[in-house]
């Protein structure tokens, strides 16, 4: 019997049909590559239902306007809780795959710039000039989302940093916290304490953050206009002395950030300051919670006499993906706008959660001269919000990774192997440069 | 023959004309035969093939960001067929190789790699050799309850047991507690890149010496007895039942095991991502922690590409030498 003929015919037959069904498509112009014309972009017509993402209490706080905004608008807002890293990781895939990414989304500002690069993410310049609210928020947030003049997300919480300090540590050993002006006096006060205490801690972890915050301090860019490498700069060299003596001096903990043991140390306030931002305010309370009263907190030192005290760590935005197609992006922008540049959204979050608003305009509020028991009757949020006023812009780029990586790894080898501060400094912007092809400021 | 026997022949026989039927009409194409086992083709083309001829092609390019370009779309009213282009590419032909070169963090993972392999493979295998031939010896008792104790941390997870021993050796861990008890010095095992990179051995050798250990307690157990009746019969001593039939007898086993255990050390990840994570100063980082780095933390997908490229050859291969020498009598 002869055996396959008949099939075969059916198959091409069925081809050519196919064939010239697509054929036609193609004419009637409904077929091709390259970007499809999306005809709705310009309506302002908004979904009924958007999703968003975020981490921990960011995405905790987000509920709390989401009910409210539910509550005034006839529209739903589901909010997804993640842990960090999962949220991230799932994020960075579904951006980058072009699909399956939420309405809107948690942004790091560390993270900004690299996924701004990516054009994973939806340009809201325009949408901010309408609702006029740049002029709202801290001047300081607004660099790392954005490239050029094109903003890509929305400030949301910063991390305006100072030294929380155990009061009654520096009672019991006759530490001055208004005696301390630049880390000199910093370190003058810290020999007042015994062996067993340390005047804080450098964690190995995180060196970077550590660098990091002064850096910026001290109105530094880790790369210059023209995109040259600048952690090598003088200020960079001063920055890692000061760490290298604070560890030589033996004043220093190195803990890891974060691990029980440094959470162990502050509650036995066997370590006794802690410089850090914002937002660390509530894991103290929630962690620490019987330290209540302990404590107190003073702006970060200077370097020099006279010098600026005020600085940055952390920090978030709310950014919309470009994949959204545009009714769920009007609505969402619709909603981020009302959760992030209203007073009222913003003072609400913090109040919760203790995410320290990026906007300016809320900084009038009774909220911020409040006498909190936990600080022990010190009105401390002034401190955070007056450094907020003053915090210098620093440029997050696509290659952080590398500054933070290169900065890290010769900061470890300064302390462990005893490299000498100026090569270790000299060697992180080497690295940095060979890695991102860039030259040397 | 009963009448009901019968019956259920008859019946029987109905059910076989009907099935032989049914397969006379079926259609006759050898194709049939590849439509069955078509599934495992699609699935290992769409996730081994695939993503491995996509890795090689993407080392040829650098990655710059999300495409929201289609590489085809049919629009038909009602439905809208859309493959959209994942990646916008940038061609730099052998470029992300050439830098591979003059790269140093390459270079430090390669030597970090090389060194816990070169360390931790003859440790590990030499003992599990010993363990399996101890409990291969007939007078050793309770020999299940040994066999699954030592074989029992493959079960473990791999980033809890990591976890585990980043508890038991930070700073203020089980062991420091004991060395100081012991009025010994502390050790900052995770601060030298000495004691480090040995916190890493000591934590893969605890976790896959068991497993490489049931192979060759496997291997031991299928050479044939009379072997060694044969060779105690030439009056041969203990060593040289050792030497001149479990070694031989038990030279494939033993290959196998060096192969795995080399590829196994060479695919290092989460227990220097967890435990030390590639520090200090980059002491412990290896090639596939570095790949990932690249690729996930800073988005240079072409470049990870190439650096997996190489990586899979440089394995490949030393395995191929390393089965070359082992074949050889």
């Amino acid at each position: 019997m002869p055996r396959d003929t008949t099939y075969g015919r059916y198959g091409r037959r069925r081809l050519l049909k196919g064939s010239a069904a697509l054929g036609a498509a193609a004419l009637a112009g409904c077929i091709g590559t390259g970007d499809r014309e999306d005809g709705d972009e310009s309506t302002d017509v908004m979904a009924d239902e958007i999703g968003g993402w975020g981490w921990d209490v960011a995405a905790r706080s987000l509920q709390l306007t989401a009910d409210e905004y539910e509550a005034e608008n006839d529209a739903t807002v589901e909010i997804e809780e993640f842990g960090r890293e999962a949220m991230k990781e799932d994020l960075q895939t579904r951006l980058s795959s072009g699909t399956g990414a939420p309405d809107l989304a948690m942004l790091e500002m560390v993270d900004g710039p690299a996924y701004i690069e990516t054009g994973a993410i939806h340009e809201i310049s325009d949408r901010i000039d309408d609702a006029g609210v740049y002029d709202d928020f801290v001047e300081g947030a607004w660099a790392s989302l954005s490239d050029g003049d094109d903003i890509y997300a929305l400030p949301w919480d910063i991390g305006p940093t100072a030294v929380y300090y155990r009061r009654d540590v520096y009672d019991e050993h006759g530490l001055e916290p208004d005696a301390i002006e630049t880390w000199d006096d910093f370190m003058a006060e810290g020999e007042k304490l015994p062996d067993d205490v340390d005047m804080l801690n450098l964690p190995m972890n995180d060196l970077d953050g550590v660098w990091r915050y002064q850096f910026r301090q001290l109105g530094n860019q880790p790369f210059t206009e023209d995109g040259a490498v600048n952690i090598g700069n003088d200020d960079s060299v001063m920055i890692a002395e000061t760490v290298k003596e604070l560890y030589d001096r033996g004043l220093a903990a190195t803990l890891d950030g974060w691990s029980s043991a440094w959470f162990g140390a502050y509650e036995e306030g066997t370590v006794a300051s802690l410089p850090s931002a914002a937002w660390m305010e509530g894991t103290l309370r929630d962690e620490l919670s019987d330290t209540a009263g302990d404590w107190g907190v003073y702006r970060i030192p200077a370097h020099e006499e006279g010098g600026s005290r005020a600085s940055n760590w952390g920090g978030s935005s709310l950014m919309i993906p470009e994949q959204v197609e545009s009714a769920k992006r009007n609505r969402a922008w619709d909603y981020i706008e009302w959760s992030l540049a209203t007073e009222d959204m913003q003072l609400l979050m913090y109040d919760e959660y203790g995410l320290f608003p990026a906007l300016e305009t809320t900084y009038d509020a009774d909220v911020f001269d409040e006498e909190l028991d936990f600080f022990g009757g010190q009105a401390a949020r002034r401190v955070f919000a007056d450094v907020a006023e003053e915090m210098p812009s620093y440029g997050f780029s696509a290659d952080t990774p590398e500054v933070t990586s290169a900065i890290n790894s010769e900061f470890q080898a300064m302390i462990n192997d005893d490299k000498d501060p100026e090569d270790a400094v000299a060697d992180a912007a080497q690295t940095v440069a060979d890695r991102t092809d860039r030259d040397l400021a | 023959m009963t009448p009901a026997t019968a019956t259920r022949r008859r019946l029987w026989d109905r059910f076989r004309f009907a099935r032989q039927g049914l397969s006379d009409r079926l259609p006759r194409l050898p194709s049939v035969a590849y439509l069955f086992i078509s599934p495992f083709f699609v699935l290992f083309g769409l996730f081994l093939l695939f993503p491995i001829l996509y890795t090689v092609y993407l080392s040829f390019f650098e990655y710059q960001g999300v495409s929201f370009d289609s590489l085809l779309w049919i629009d038909l009213g009602p439905i809208l067929i859309d493959v959209p282009r994942v990646a916008e590419l940038e061609f730099v032909g052998l470029g992300n190789y050439a830098r591979i070169l003059n790269d140093g963090l390459f270079w430090d993972a390669m030597y970090n790699t090389t060194y816990i392999l070169a360390i931790q493979v003859p440790i590990m295998i030499g003992l599990a050799l010993a363990l399996a031939l101890a409990l291969n010896a007939s007078f050793v008792r309770f020999k299940g309850v040994f066999r699954t104790a030592i074989a029992l941390p493959v079960s473990a997870n791999i980033v809890a047991y990591s976890t585990i021993f980043l508890l038991l050796f930070n700073e203020f861990g089980l062991i420091n507690s004991l060395l100081v008890a012991l009025g010994l010095e502390e050790i900052q095992w995770f601060r030298s890149a000495f004691w480090a990179r040995n916190t890493i051995i000591a934590a893969v050798t605890w976790r896959w010496t068991g497993y490489n250990m049931i192979i060759l307690l496997a291997g031991l157990q299928n050479i044939p007895q009379q072997l060694y009746e044969a060779a105690e019969i030439d009056g041969a001593s203990r060593w040289q039942k050792f030497r001149y039939v479990t070694v031989p007898q038990l030279k494939p086993v033993l290959l196998f095991v060096v192969v795995l255990s080399t590829i196994g050390t060479f695919k290092l990840f989460a227990e220097p991502y967890v435990i030390t994570g590639g520090g200090p100063s980059n002491a412990t980082i290896t090639i596939v922690q570095y790949i990932y780095k690249e690729a996930f933390d800073s988005w240079n997908l072409g470049y990870a590409s190439a650096l997996t490229v190489v990586f899979v050859t440089i394995v490949s291969a030393i395995s191929i030498v390393q089965v070359r020498i082992g074949g050889e009598d």
